[in-house]
């Protein structure tokens, strides 16, 4: 049952001259988990990065990001469902590695760098001609050059916009504030109407201040010569030469989006060299030589000997079992069936090393969860052969396959559950051919209090697994008091609870439930060593543990939720049949057709919807009442040190393709 | 208030079986314009996320659905597509009140829910990765809906015999 990997702790020590080479060795094998090494003796340090290498490297990666960012904004994914499937580069491994040497690049950077700033521009220029448009149409019949209404000699001009409603009383305030003060409309726009305020110099700054308390906004344009309406057509003008620029940019930047892929993988490439670098802070070393530890799996231990002697024979390669303080990162490793419930585990968090991998005891648990709350035949089968073409015909990422393999076992539970409950796609039984046309094993809608004490006494089969496989691990740790004190007792109250409801004698509750109480409080054993007060205080600390069991009876509540979420799939399921019924009886095949939307977009929506609801509550279920009983996720998963390659397929033979669907 | 005491049978189960649609409708349309509000600005920013939100957003969806099978189940409990139903006014309350735990826990659940995927769709917005974790937390509000349906559905099958 032990599916957590065996680790072993590697110790490397070498001459320090191979410190490069090791380092790109150790990323080739992409097995070794490297940890920081700490060894505080004097003359050791750690082997020096080159700063001014990293920082180069730093730039570099800079460059890259930014074409990748660049070209990706006119790069179309080839794959289906793009929205929810990430599009994969192919490379072959020697292109891959060709991409750290830049070649071409500056020239690729260069021009995707002027693109970038020429459009920049752009849009700051078409910007500002809009404004300008925007600003200059209540002036527009104007027949006066912009370069006249600055100020001439002794009269001084003040050209803006004022708010339309507030125009007569301003009008009156500056006549009040200033004499000798002209105002000439020059025209409106929406709820501004334009001015042009003239008055001697002297006068100028009482009119100025009467204007700025009425919401007066000075017009900006006044750096132009021409006549207002020259001007906006002079802008037009220039807007449509930018727009004529940005086309030819814009097309410059589609003929360049065929770098995109090699951009995609020279940034893995590059960040790739980095980590090479930044990896040796975790190293030590002398002048002399350098030591590096890290974890492996112990199956890789030969392959990970055989390479680094292969570098050096005069490496120093050590093997250790962890000890019990160590921090040891986990790796699962499973059956190829138990593969897609790590999945799980995972969501979750991986086990402690040495602890209990729980994947294979939710599997089951979570293939008949889902399959409950899906509960229909037909829904299972489309759900496995669509989850099929998925992960066999896209070019999904590892992950997202095991994710297909974990709906299609779902899918499987589904067409089980559905059998047994003769649901296909929610028919009636008079809808279905004769041979479907069995018995059912149980119908979810006549006997739905059947199918509550169902799921509740699976709830309760549930609970009280994660309960025994706690009191498994305490008793294997040599824990037996606690084992007895938390969970063997709760177990004796749950049956003695049970016997009293069987058996209408509430005499069994009494005495198993005392038993239980001495055990909760460690009555006995204060009583054998002689400490009454401390056996009196165990015996309230074990009715207040009493109090605890309410717990697991909203526990073995919880899990009725499956049969409303089955409850929920079938009866929209039927809702959906009976519309397309209802509407199927239209005339000129209209009826048909209607019939069959209706049927194909409401089934879908339902067992989409459904899928996810199934998935989360099952998931729920395991995480909150099956795990609070027994398990603690809490280490680092196994993370090997290796080339990076996020949005990468990297192919060993020289074959290329990229995105969509492997042929 | 003379039309109440004049209420049919059937009135007053039809009155419940809106009750729990309405309810639920509304916690749902709350629910998801909260989430879609928030899933929105994210996919703004990068829209490689939306597949990864989609479902946060389509989750308080569900308490809709449990008062649209509500109402359903009422439809078919009192015998409302055999034709036209006898119900006394006393069986038409309880079918009501039957209907009550649907359309007040999917109200506050669906708006609640929503909230809390909020959080979820911030979670996947700085860590995509944790998409999977982000999904748990609103699924724990979601409970208390499921309960709801339950104890309606249970309620209905007693009442209704």
């Amino acid at each position: 049952m032990m599916a957590i990997a065996s680790m072993l702790r590697i110790e490397v020590i070498g001459h320090r001259s191979l410190i490069a080479e090791t380092v790109t060795l150790l990323q080739d094998i992409g097995v070794v988990d490297i940890a920081r090494l700490d060894v505080e003796l004097e003359g050791i340090n750690r082997p020096a990065l080159d700063s001014s290498h990293c920082q180069e490297l730093d730039e570099r990666i800079a460059r890259a990001q930014f074409v990748e960012g660049f070209l990706g904004r006119y790069h179309v994914a080839d794959v289906p469902f793009k929205a929810f499937i990430s599009e994969k580069i192919h490379l072959t491994e020697d292109e891959y590695e060709a991409l750290r040497l830049d070649e071409g690049f500056p020239e690729l950077y260069r021009e995707c760098e002027e693109i970038a700033a020429r459009l920049a521009r752009i849009d700051r220029e078409r910007a500002r001609l809009e404004d300008l448009i925007a600003e200059l149409a209540p002036w527009k019949a104007v027949d006066v050059e912009i370069s006249q209404l600055r100020e001439s000699g002794r009269v001084a001009f003040l050209a803006g916009t004022v708010p339309l409603v507030h125009g007569p009383r301003i009008r009156q305030e500056l006549r009040e504030a200033a004499a000798d003060v002209a105002v000439d409309e020059a025209g409106r726009a929406g709820d501004r109407e334009a001015w042009v305020v003239m008055a001697y110099q002297d006068r100028i700054d009482e009119a100025r201040s009467v204007l700025a308390t009425n919401g007066f906004e000075e017009a900006s344009f006044l750096y132009l010569k021409g006549r207002p309406a020259a001007e906006i057509a002079r802008a037009r003008e220039g807007l449509r030469n930018i727009a004529l620029e940005q086309v030819e940019l814009t097309q410059r930047a589609r003929e360049l989006e065929s770098e995109y892929g090699r951009a995609v993988g020279r940034v893995q490439a590059l960040l790739s060299m980095r980590d090479a670098l930044t990896i040796r802070d975790n190293f030590v070393a002398t002048e002399q030589a350098f030591a590096l530890e890290g974890w492996v799996p112990g199956r890789m231990r030969e392959a990970v000997e055989e390479r680094l002697g292969q570098l050096d024979p005069s490496f120093e390669v050590v093997f250790k079992a962890p000890e019990q303080t160590d921090a040891v990162p986990v790796a699962l490793e499973n059956p190829a069936w138990l593969r897609p419930f790590e999945v799980l585990t995972d969501l979750y968090g991986r086990p402690r090393y040495g602890d209990i991998d729980p994947t294979p005891l939710l599997a089951g648990f979570f293939f008949l969860f889902f399959g409950l709350c899906i509960g229909d035949a037909g829904y299972g089968a489309v759900l496995m052969i669509a989850c099929y073409l998925m992960k066999s015909r896209l070019d999904v990422a590892p992950g997202v396959k095991r994710f297909m393999d974990l709906m299609i076992a779902g899918g499987l539970a589904s067409i089980i559950i559905g059998v047994l409950t003769r649901s296909y796609f929610a028919l009636p039984a008079e809808s279905l051919p004769t041979l479907l046309r069995y018995e059912p094993l149980i119908d979810p809608l006549r006997d739905i209090v059947w199918m509550l004490v169902a799921s509740v006494a699976i709830g309760v089969v549930h609970v009280l697994f994660g309960v025994l496989v706690n009191v498994y691990r305490l008793i294997k740790s040599g824990d037996w008091p606690t084992a007895v004190q938390d969970d063997i007792s709760s177990l004796l109250l749950l049956a003695a609870i049970a016997i009293a409801a069987l058996t209408q004698q509430a005499m069994w509750l009494a005495w198993i439930g005392a038993v239980a109480v001495a055990l909760k409080g460690r009555v006995v054993e204060s009583l054998i060593a002689r400490k009454f007060k401390q056996a009196l205080l165990g015996v309230g600390k074990g009715l207040v543990g009493l109090y605890g069991i309410t717990g697991y009876l909203s526990d073995f509540l919880s899990y009725t939720r499956l049969v409303a979420l089955g409850l929920a799939s079938l009866l929209v399921g039927q809702v959906m049949n009976t519309l397309a019924e209802m509407v199927s009886g239209a005339p000129w095949g209209i009826g048909l057709v209607a019939a069959a939307l209706i049927l194909v977009i409401g089934h879908t929506f339902n067992i989409v919807i459904n899928i996810l609801g199934a998935f989360v509550h099952s998931a729920r279920l395991q995480f909150v009442e099956f795990f609070g009983k027994f398990y603690e996720a809490g280490t680092s998963n196994y993370t090997p040190f290796s080339r990076r390659s996020k949005s990468l397929v990297l192919h060993p033979a020289a074959v290329r393709k990229e995105g969509g669907k492997p042929s | 208030m003379d039309f109440v005491w004049q209420m049919s049978g059937v009135e007053w189960a039809l009155l419940g079986a809106v009750s729990a649609a309405i309810g639920g409708g509304i916690g749902s349309s709350i629910g998801i314009a909260a989430v879609s509000g928030a899933a929105t600005g994210v996919v703004s920013e990068d829209s490689s996320k939306f597949g990864r939100l989609l479902p946060l957003a389509a989750m308080p969806g569900t308490q809709g659905i449990y008062g649209f099978i509500t109402a359903l189940l009422v439809f078919i409990f009192i015998g409302l597509f055999e034709g036209d139903p006898a119900l006394t006014a006393t069986e038409g309350i309880r079918v009501f009140l039957s209907c009550l735990p649907v359309a007040f826990v999917c109200l506050v659940s669906g708006i609640y829910q929503g909230v809390t995927a909020i959080g979820s769709v911030g979670m996947v917005a700085r860590r995509d990765e944790e998409a999977g974790k982000a999904l748990i937390f609103p699924a724990l509000v979601e409970t208390y809906a499921v309960f709801s349906l339950i104890l309606s559905v249970l309620m209905l099958t007693i009442v209704t015999g």
